[in-house]
């Protein structure tokens, strides 16, 4: 099972409940919106697709197919980034 | 009239809380009058000028404690400029509190970034290096630390003090769930 969690690489500091990253090899610097900042907190612990989207489907109001696919599409960006690592 | 009053003190109060207009935190530089410059240099600022464009440079070394120590003297754009946040407290869209606690706020993120630069950089210059290209390998933690606090506090600024007509200085790439 793929876990996926944030790069050591990767720097962040929090306003107002949402984050604000960088990758210290690329320079660029991210804002995440609050959904994304929620991620950004669960996989402060290497986790599951499966394990996030169980925990956002518990927060919002959203159907299991579009949320997978959201985070899938959220988690590629980050990797792509290089803000987040896979275990 | 009391009314009136009490507004003024509540912007006073926060004013002297503040300070980010003048410390180099919003802004880089402040636009003078032209009849304003011998008054500016007479006061120890350091004066630009390029054409009609004249300006004085921030952060203003007259500031001591988040006051202004020429304050009866001070040039026009410092009697005239309202961030927006002294703008909500005028217009009661929001209450004292609420505005000194986004000073709070703003200034534990100027804290944050002060703790990463090096001894005497400026908060423009802080800016500029965040603005500059990618992190050089010369100590890129660093770098990166500067840099993520600026933009952090940016981001701040923009969402609560800059009016509208103000520059941004710095721009975040969006990541959100949708933008795969």
């Amino acid at each position: 099972m793929t876990l996926y969690v944030r790069s050591p690489d990767a720097i962040f500091s929090e306003i107002e409940g949402e984050f604000v990253a960088l990758n210290i090899n690329k320079g660029q610097c991210y804002g995440m919106d609050s959904i994304a900042s929620k991620v950004w907190s669960l996989i402060e612990e290497p986790r599951s697709i499966e394990d996030i989207c169980t925990t956002l489907e518990s927060i919002y109001d959203v159907d299991p197919a579009t949320c997978r696919s959201d985070v899938e599409s959220l988690l590629s960006s980050l990797s792509k980034e290089g803000l987040v690592g896979v275990q | 009239m009391a009314e009136d009053e009490t507004l003024r003190d509540s912007g006073s109060q926060l004013c002297v809380s503040c300070g980010l207009c003048c410390d180099g935190a919003l802004h880089d530089a402040a636009a003078l009058l032209p009849e304003e410059i011998s008054l500016a240099l007479s006061l120890g600022m350091k004066v630009t000028q390029s054409g009609e464009d004249v300006r004085f440079s921030l952060p203003c070394h007259l500031l001591k404690d988040r006051c202004c120590t020429v304050y009866a003297n001070r040039p026009s754009p410092c009697r005239n400029y309202k961030c927006r946040l002294l703008q909500t407290l005028e217009a009661d869209e929001s209450s004292l509190q609420q505005c000194l606690d986004k000073v709070s706020s703003a200034r534990s993120l100027l804290s944050d970034l002060q703790d990463v630069l090096p001894q005497d950089m400026t908060l423009p210059e802080a800016r500029a290096s965040a603005a500059s290209q990618p992190v050089e390998d010369v100590d890129k933690l660093g770098r990166a630390k500067i840099k993520l606090h600026a933009f952090a506090l940016n981001v701040y600024l923009e969402k609560y003090f800059r009016n509208e007509y103000e520059n941004s200085f710095l721009q975040t790439t969006s990541i959100d769930e949708n933008n795969g």
